[in-house]
C-alpha cells in the first residue's frame, strides 16, 4: 500500500484528466480515493465527517487539477488539498463547539475502554488504532501529520494557524496520552526529542 | 504509479512513528466513481438554484423596503395637501432650487405615468402588502385630482395648483416605483 504524498501519477493521465476525459479522471479516482480517504480518516477520525471531507476533497480535486504545475508528485499535491480541507474543518468554530459538548464523553470513554490486546500485528495495529482515537481530533491531526506524513512543527504551525510551541506540546502530551494506552504499566520506550 | 523514498526526517522519529506508519495507508472509500459523478452533478445543480434564490431573495428585499417605506408614509393620517400649505402672495418670488427640484419630480412622474399606462393589466400583483399599498396609492392620486379639478374650477390661485401638482407627481413617482419592484419580483418566480 503506498502512502497519498509518494502516489506518482503519468503526467498523459494527468493532461487526459484535466481536459476532461471521464476515463482518465475515473483512473484518478481508482488510483488517489483510497489513500486519500484514509488519511482524511485519520486526521479527523469521525466516519460521517470524513466522507463528507473525502467529498469535498475529491471534488476540489477535479476543479482545481489546472493548478497543478508538477512540481513534485502528484500524490503530494492532492494531499495538500486533503490536509487543508481537514485542518478547515478542524480550525472551524462549529467543530470547536461541539468538542466542548463531546470532551466529557470522550475522557469517560478513555478510561472506560480495554487496555491493550495481544501482541500480533493485527492486534497491535488495533491498539494504535483505538489509542489513536482517544486523542483529541487536534493532537490527532499533529501527531499524523508529524510523525507519519514528515510535517516540521513549523509547517504544522502554520497550518494551523498557530505558533511552533502548539505543535511541541500537543505533541508530548499525544505521545504521553499513547504511550499510557499502549503500553502495560511501569514499562516505558522512551520517544525522540520533539 | 511508483512508491519513492521515505519521507524526510525518518531517522529523528520516535519507534511511536514506526509503528503509526505500518497502519493501513489506504481504506475503501465511500462511495465509488459513479456516485461521485452523481453528488457532483446534485451540487452543481444546487449552486444553480441557491443562485437563482439570491436573485430572487434580493428582488424580494427591494420589494419590501419599497413596501415599508411606503406604508410608513402612507399610514399617518394625510391631511389636505392645500390646508397645510400656505398660499404665498401671488407675487412671492418661487426660489430657484425649489423650482429646478418640482420641474426634475414633474418630468420624472410624465414618465412613470406613460410607462404605467403603457401596461393596460397593471402588471402581476405578487404580494397583498404591495396591492393594498399600491391601491392606496391610487386613490390618493385620485384624491388629489379631484381637488386639482376642484381648484381650476374655483380659479385657485398659482401656488395652490403647483402644491397640488407636485403632490400628484410625487404619488405617481412612488406608484411607480413599487409597480417596478412588483415586476422585478414576478419575474424571478
Amino acid at each position: 500500500m503506498t502512502k497519498l504524498a509518494h502516489i506518482e501519477v503519468p503526467e498523459g493521465l494527468i493532461a487526459s484528466a484535466r481536459d476532461g476525459a471521464e476515463a482518465a479522471r475515473e483512473r484518478l479516482y481508482v488510483a488517489l480515493s483510497p489513500a486519500i480517504f484514509a488519511l482524511i480518516r485519520r486526521l479527523v477520525g469521525r466516519r460521517a465527517v470524513a466522507e463528507d471531507l473525502f467529498q469535498e476533497t475529491m471534488m476540489a480535486l477535479y476543479e482545481h487539477l489546472g493548478d497543478y504545475r508538477g512540481e513534485g508528485p502528484f500524490g503530494a499535491w492532492v494531499r495538500q488539498i486533503a490536509v487543508s480541507r481537514c485542518l478547515m474543518y478542524l480550525r472551524s468554530p462549529w467543530h470547536r463547539a461541539r468538542l466542548e459538548l463531546d470532551a466529557s464523553l470522550e475522557e469517560t470513554a478513555f478510561r472506560a475502554s480495554p487496555r491493550a490486546l495481544s501482541g500480533s500485528a493485527t492486534a497491535d495495529a488495533i491498539d494504535l488504532e483505538r489509542a489513536l482515537a482517544s486523542l483529541s481530533p487536534t493532537a490527532r491531526a499533529v501527531v499524523w501529520l508529524y510523525e507519519v506524513e514528515g510535517y516540521s512543527h513549523e509547517e504544522i504551525a502554520r497550518a494551523f494557524g498557530r505558533t511552533p510551541s502548539f505543535s511541541k506540546s500537543q505533541l508530548a502530551r499525544a505521545h504521553r496520552r499513547l504511550r499510557e494506552r499502549l503500553e502495560p504499566d511501569g514499562v516505558r520506550q522512551p520517544c525522540a526529542p520533539v | 504509479m511508483s512508491s519513492p523514498a521515505p519521507p524526510r526526517g525518518e531517522p529523528a522519529r520516535s519507534g511511536l512513528a514506526h509503528r503509526l506508519r505500518a497502519l493501513p495507508s489506504e481504506m475503501t472509500p465511500p462511495f465509488g466513481w459513479g456516485e461521485l459523478q452523481r453528488r457532483a452533478r446534485r451540487r452543481r445543480q444546487l449552486r444553480a438554484i441557491a443562485r437563482a434564490g439570491s436573485a430572487s431573495l434580493a428582488a424580494c428585499c427591494v420589494l419590501a423596503l419599497t413596501a415599508g417605506a411606503l406604508w410608513m408614509h402612507l399610514g399617518a393620517p394625510q391631511p389636505n395637501v392645500a390646508e397645510i400649505e400656505p398660499t404665498p402672495p401671488a407675487d412671492a418670488p418661487v426660489r430657484a432650487e425649489t423650482m429646478g427640484d418640482a420641474a426634475t419630480l414633474l418630468a420624472r412622474a410624465e414618465a412613470a405615468e406613460r410607462w404605467l399606462s403603457s401596461d393596460p393589466d397593471g402588471g402581476a400583483i405578487v404580494h397583498v402588502s404591495t396591492g393594498l399599498a399600491i391601491a392606496r396609492l391610487e386613490d390618493r392620486i385620485a384624491s388629489v385630482d379631484d381637488q386639482l379639478d376642484a381648484a381650476q374650477l374655483q380659479e385657485a390661485g398659482g401656488a395652490r395648483l403647483r402644491s397640488l401638482r407636485l403632490e400628484r407627481a410625487r404619488l405617481i413617482d412612488d406608484l411607480a416605483r413599487v409597480r417596478y419592484a412588483e415586476t422585478l419580483a414576478a419575474d424571478t418566480r
